[in-house]
């Protein structure tokens, strides 16, 4: 079970700009790992270092045990399903399902059969005569996917692949792509924004920003702890809390703001009493408390702004302070009117607590975030 | 209200205006379709006209002895085997050069690129004349006149423009998506050309030999100073001929020299689409 695809200390710079600053990464055998990051933050950047269509400027890629850095592209033996699709439109489908075995240099009759039974696969039988542009774009991108599975080549890459779908199709796609792995078991680096989607496929997730891998990890682990601000502020959409950190208790911090107090898991274990600190909480892991606030001062007092009913729940806006808002789903059992006063708690786990501007985090630039 | 009344009116209008308006657009149309063929017809009837002087309005009858006179008089197969040729060796050397100058302005970022593209188009815009003088010198200098390299040479700086433009166009207009999905698949650059850039390229292709070719075939002025016995053009023996005074004769092979840019004209119309090899995928 050694990797199949390595990334060791890859750079790849864009004139002053580093797209990539020494990333490392290593994918397993029959592992799926999302490289997750707001446009520009050089996960495709990456991806085209791995495909050979770009020379990092520095670091190796490997790709089963063998090293590719210096390989064209054609000599990868690698599979790629494009944002665009990027289909030969001058060739029908099973033609362009089987060019992959025609450079290959299987035989017309064993191309065909293979192509054909790569278009089972991605259940598009019998269109295999058709040309791409009288495909929709779902179908489309089933071709793709069956021009990248079809020579069995040793690792797949995803570029992006549903973004040109519309929402539906997405998921519908998604599934494809996760049955397509459970039943054919490749290996596969996976570039996306959308992070449900990455959250739903992959086996483990890079979160990537400003061309560093800010956290490597499997879906939970990333959701439950990220281990920086950037991480935990991208993935979901959670409620935040800046102010400073006033006692440590083990390895939770408690920090104060406009004189409330939240108890907080100090996830990278550096803050000290006196430092400028966010905190981050996930609306499901809010809790509206009943009665009085707790002798600890733990709670936070709250008052209801806003409520939007969204049929299975109610989400409602939560004035900290005049600054600071947090949203809550409830469901329909609990109904808060607008001006109402709560306490709210965020029992353990709870919050994480960052430092706002300090010491990086495992060796990744501080991602310093405006105060609100 | 307003709907209905924009309705009858519209019902109402055309049908007061239609047949002036349509008597003026047909009348338009018709002089302007006769002010373009006249000298078609014109040429046409000379070709195969005997007797007819003299403010005839019909010539007295109909002959193919122009047609014969040209053949075997003027050597019209020679000729024509001339310009065949010479537009051949046209069509080879302007896609030697230019299809490479095309993918560097297409598809690369190039320095200069809009002086290199004045340049390029320099020979088509300036007076013709002018341009054939200062060639002539040159080639004498080089031995090129009156071969058919030579010839060949003189309508490349016409040809080349075309392909050039076309070409790049083309070339511009691949998916380098498409391309990188090419080599990911494991096609070299060799066969990633032959397998996708030229199919890929093939109606820019197309256009780009056709123009050539009746460029190359219809040139006079650059021929005029660089042809000689050996490399007499079907232009060039039409001007002969008219200068001898056997309009007839010249009539006979300005018709065969209008059948390349006919066959042309009617190809355009039906056959070089790009969108039909290239359009209509989805998600670009």
């Amino acid at each position: 079970m050694g990797a199949m695809i390595e990334l060791v200390d890859v750079v790849k710079r864009y004139g002053d700009v580093v797209a990539c600053n020494r990333l490392n990464l290593a994918v397993d055998q029959g592992e799926l790992v999302t490289l997750l990051g707001a446009s520009g933050c050089g996960k495709t950047t990456a991806l085209r270092c791995i495909t050979g269509s770009l020379r990092p400027d520095g670091g190796r890629i490997i790709i089963d045990g063998r090293d590719v850095t210096d390989v064209p592209t054609h000599k990868r033996n690698i599979g790629v399903v494009f944002q665009n699709f990027a289909l030969f439109p001058h060739l029908t489908v099973v033609d362009n399902v089987g060019y992959p075995l025609r450079v290959r240099g299987v035989r017309s009759a064993e191309r065909r059969e293979r192509a054909i039974e790569a278009l089972r696969l991605v259940r598009l039988d019998g269109l295999g005569g058709r040309f791409p542009r009288e495909l929709s774009g779902g179908q489309q991108q089933r071709v793709g996917l069956a021009r990248a599975i079809v020579y069995e080549p040793t690792v797949i890459l995803f570029d992006e692949p549903l973004s040109n779908l519309d929402a539906k199709l997405r998921l519908e796609m998604r599934e494809e792509i996760a049955s397509l792995k459970d039943r054919l078991g490749f290996t596969s680096i996976y570039v996306t924004h959308d992070q449900e989607e990455a959250l739903s496929l992959s086996d483990r997730i890079a979160v990537m920003k400003d061309g560093v891998i800010h956290q490597v990890g499997r879906p939970t682990e990333i959701y439950a702890e990220p281990r920086t601000s950037f991480v935990a502020e991208f993935l979901g959409n959670p409620n935040r809390l800046t102010g400073v950190c006033v006692e440590r208790i083990q390895d939770q911090v408690v920090v104060e703001a406009d004189g409330q107090r939240i108890v907080a898991t100090d996830a990278s274990g550096t803050l000290a009493i006196g430092d400028r600190a966010v905190v981050y909480v996930r609306p499901e892991s809010v809790r509206i408390q009943d009665g009085d606030a707790s002798p600890d001062g733990t709670t936070l007092r709250a008052t209801v702004v806003r409520s939007a009913f969204l049929g299975d729940s109610t989400e409602y806006i939560l004035a900290l302070s005049d600054k600071v808002n947090w949203h809550l789903r409830l469901d329909h059992a609990t109904r808060l009117a607008v001006g109402e006063e709560v306490n709210l708690v965020a029992p353990r786990p709870g919050g994480r607590a960052f430092a706002l501007a300090g010491s990086p985090v495992d060796g990744s630039p501080d991602v310093a975030l405006g105060e609100q | 209200m307003t709907a209905v009344a924009v309705a009858s009116g519209a019902r109402i209008r055309p049908r007061l205006g239609l047949g002036l308006s349509r008597l003026i657009t047909y009348t338009f149309l018709l002089a302007f379709v006769l002010y373009v063929l006249s000298p078609f017809l014109a040429i046409l009837v000379t070709s195969i006209a005997q007797d007819w002087f003299g403010g005839r309005i019909l010539p007295g009858s109909l002959t193919l002895r122009w047609f014969d006179w040209a053949f075997n008089v003027t050597n019209l197969p020679g000729v024509m085997a001339n310009s065949f040729i010479i537009a051949g060796l046209t069509i080879a050397i302007s896609l030697v050069i230019g299809i490479p100058t095309a993918w560097a302005l297409g598809r690369r970022h190039v320095r200069a690129r809009n002086v290199l593209m004045t340049l390029i188009l320099l020979p088509k815009t300036v007076p013709p004349i002018t341009f054939a003088l200062g060639l002539s010198r040159e080639f004498y200098s080089f031995d090129l006149v009156d071969t058919h390299l030579g010839v060949a040479l003189a309508h490349t700086t016409l040809a080349l423009p075309f392909v050039v433009l076309i070409m790049s166009a083309t070339f511009a207009g691949l998916d380098e998506r498409v391309l990188e999905a090419g080599r990911v698949c494991g096609g070299n650059w060799f066969r990633n050309l032959v397998h996708l850039v030229l199919p890929m390229a093939m109606p820019g292709l197309m256009a780009s030999v056709l123009f050539t070719f009746v460029t190359s075939f219809n040139e006079f002025t650059l021929t005029l100073v660089t042809y000689g016995p050996d490399t007499l053009t079907l232009t060039v023996q039409t001007y002969l001929a008219i200068g001898d005074g056997f309009l007839e004769v010249a009539s006979a092979i300005s018709v065969v020299l209008l059948v390349p840019s006919v066959i042309l004209l009617l190809l355009i119309q039906r056959q070089i689409r790009p969108e039909n090899i290239l359009g209509g995928v989805k998600g670009l």
